[in-house]
């Protein structure tokens, strides 16, 4: 903990350094100015209207993702066929920039609260297939046939063994959408938002107002860090119970 | 007497790869019949025919049992559940379960991961699972095949006993001719891919000094 503080420390002070050497706001604003704008902008009632829908397009966008990637992922892991039609769907959706799903969502709905969780959505969503399929794929056939022989019935099979095998990939994806999720939902309130904090960036940066940019980045930071935590806590329970840590 | 298992003319291929050649044999009940043969011969394929997990075959497989208990090679216990949980995985009967708890000697370990049990625990456990649901047949794939020699002895003079209190009928593989003179009463000596029965051998032929030697390790290991 020290040592964290005394990094944070030094990355401060070097970047007060910098802000002196540059000298210039519009292109480094000082730690001082940018707490100056941070505690501007907590006192606003704006922001927390922002923060509420940002979190909320966050959470919606972490569920839509967890619960399509994961189904898609098992029945493409399950059905051989339904895997070789879909492959190249999902990688369309890899390979697809976010800028032509921008252009469909504001052809869609316009500016509002749709498009950033779509574009969110598409985003993580191949990363969360893949991963699923690869731990459908990593299943223990030979437990399966164990299951066969014995005439286990399908929903126990499916629970012991799929979704026990599973659970790490699941896991995985969810830590990989909660660390990921935040900054790809301020980039698309920037893009095509109504409000939410990238929107307030997005007008930030409309009035070169530098130092609001940096308040209001490092409050997207926190946000990231303070879910990644709380999962982290939520992951470490999930594995003991399934007492695979 | 009553035939658990007849297999006529049994021809099975991986593609163009034939495995077994018009493989003709019946067991009959009560009897441990152990085939002997080559590794790769296909001495699991035809327990795997046996056991319903490969249907695409030609010839003819005639089932007279109703319920089928298959100790593996190696253990396939559910990494994530207990002992107690991997058995009652393949057996809702707590009591049941218990019970062959007490005879397989696994009592005290009901709780443990199989991550927590040496190689020879997890067998036992693989054997337990087997007989669980009380099988007519018993189908044995090499499941001594990776352990110590005083553990493989001891799990046979178990294997030996379960026989003896449940009159139930072996089916076994095996490429270690010891360990099919002391499981079998019948062994069929398999030839190589692809595999075809070079003779059947009945146990009573072993020498009287390999069987003193048997009923010793059997006795002490």
């Amino acid at each position: 903990m020290r040592r964290y503080l005394f990094g944070a420390a030094a990355g401060v002070a070097v970047w007060w350094i910098l802000s002196l050497l540059i000298n210039s706001e519009i292109i480094l604003p000082s730690p001082m100015a940018v707490l100056g704008s941070l505690n501007e902008v907590i006192k606003s009632k704006e922001f927390y209207t922002a923060l509420v829908s940002t979190v909320l397009k966050g959470l919606l966008s972490t569920s839509l993702v967890i619960f399509i990637g994961t189904s898609v992922g098992m029945l493409m892991g399950l059905k051989k066929g339904l895997s070789e039609a879909l492959k190249p769907f999902v990688t369309l959706l890899q390979s697809v920039p976010v800028v032509s799903w921008l252009a469909l969502a504001i052809f869609l709905w316009g500016i509002g609260w749709k498009g950033p969780v779509l574009l969110t959505t598409l985003s993580l969503l191949p990363v969360v297939i893949i991963n699923t399929y690869s731990g459908v794929l990593n299943v223990d056939t030979r437990l399966i046939e164990m299951a066969k022989v014995y005439g286990v019935e399908k929903k126990k099979v499916f629970k012991y063994i799929y979704l026990g095998s599973l659970l790490p990939f699941m896991l995985a994806s969810l830590r990989i959408t909660l660390g990921n999720v935040w900054k790809t939902v301020l980039v698309t309130e920037f893009l095509c938002g109504d409000r939410g904090i990238g929107v307030m960036i997005a007008w930030a940066r409309s009035y070169v107002d530098t130092p609001k940019i940096f308040a209001l980045t490092l409050i997207g930071v926190t946000l990231a860090v303070s879910f990644e935590r709380a999962g982290e806590g939520f992951f470490e329970r999930v594995l003991k119970r399934w007492k695979l840590s | 007497m009553e035939i658990v298992l007849k297999v006529e003319n049994l021809k099975k291929s991986y593609g163009d790869l034939l495995v077994i050649d018009r493989l003709t044999l019946e067991l009959k009940k009560g009897e441990s019949l152990f085939l002997f043969g080559p590794s790769g011969c296909g001495k699991t394929t035809f327990l795997k025919v046996v056991a319903g997990l490969i249907d695409n075959f030609e010839g003819k497989v005639e089932r007279n049992f109703e319920k089928i208990g298959f100790v593996f090679q190696e253990p396939r216990l559910i990494p994530w559940l207990t002992v107690k949980e991997n058995l009652m995985f393949v057996y809702e009967d707590e009591k049941r379960v218990q019970e062959v708890i007490d005879i397989t000697g696994l009592r005290g370990f009901e709780d443990s991961f199989p991550r927590q049990l040496s190689g020879g625990m997890k067998q036992r456990v693989n054997l337990a699972r087997a007989i669980l649901s009380k099988p007519d047949l018993l189908i044995l794939d090499e499941p001594f095949s990776s352990l110590d020699i005083h553990i493989k002895y001891r799990l046979m003079k178990d294997i030996l006993r379960i026989k003896q209190r449940c009159k139930v009928s072996f089916l076994g593989v095996t490429h270690d001719p010891k360990e099919a003179s002391i499981m079998a009463n019948k062994v069929v000596v398999l030839s190589k891919r692809p595999t075809r029965i070079l003779t059947v051998v009945n146990v009573s032929d072993t020498s009287e000094a390999e069987k003193k030697l048997i009923e010793i390790a059997l006795e002490n290991f």
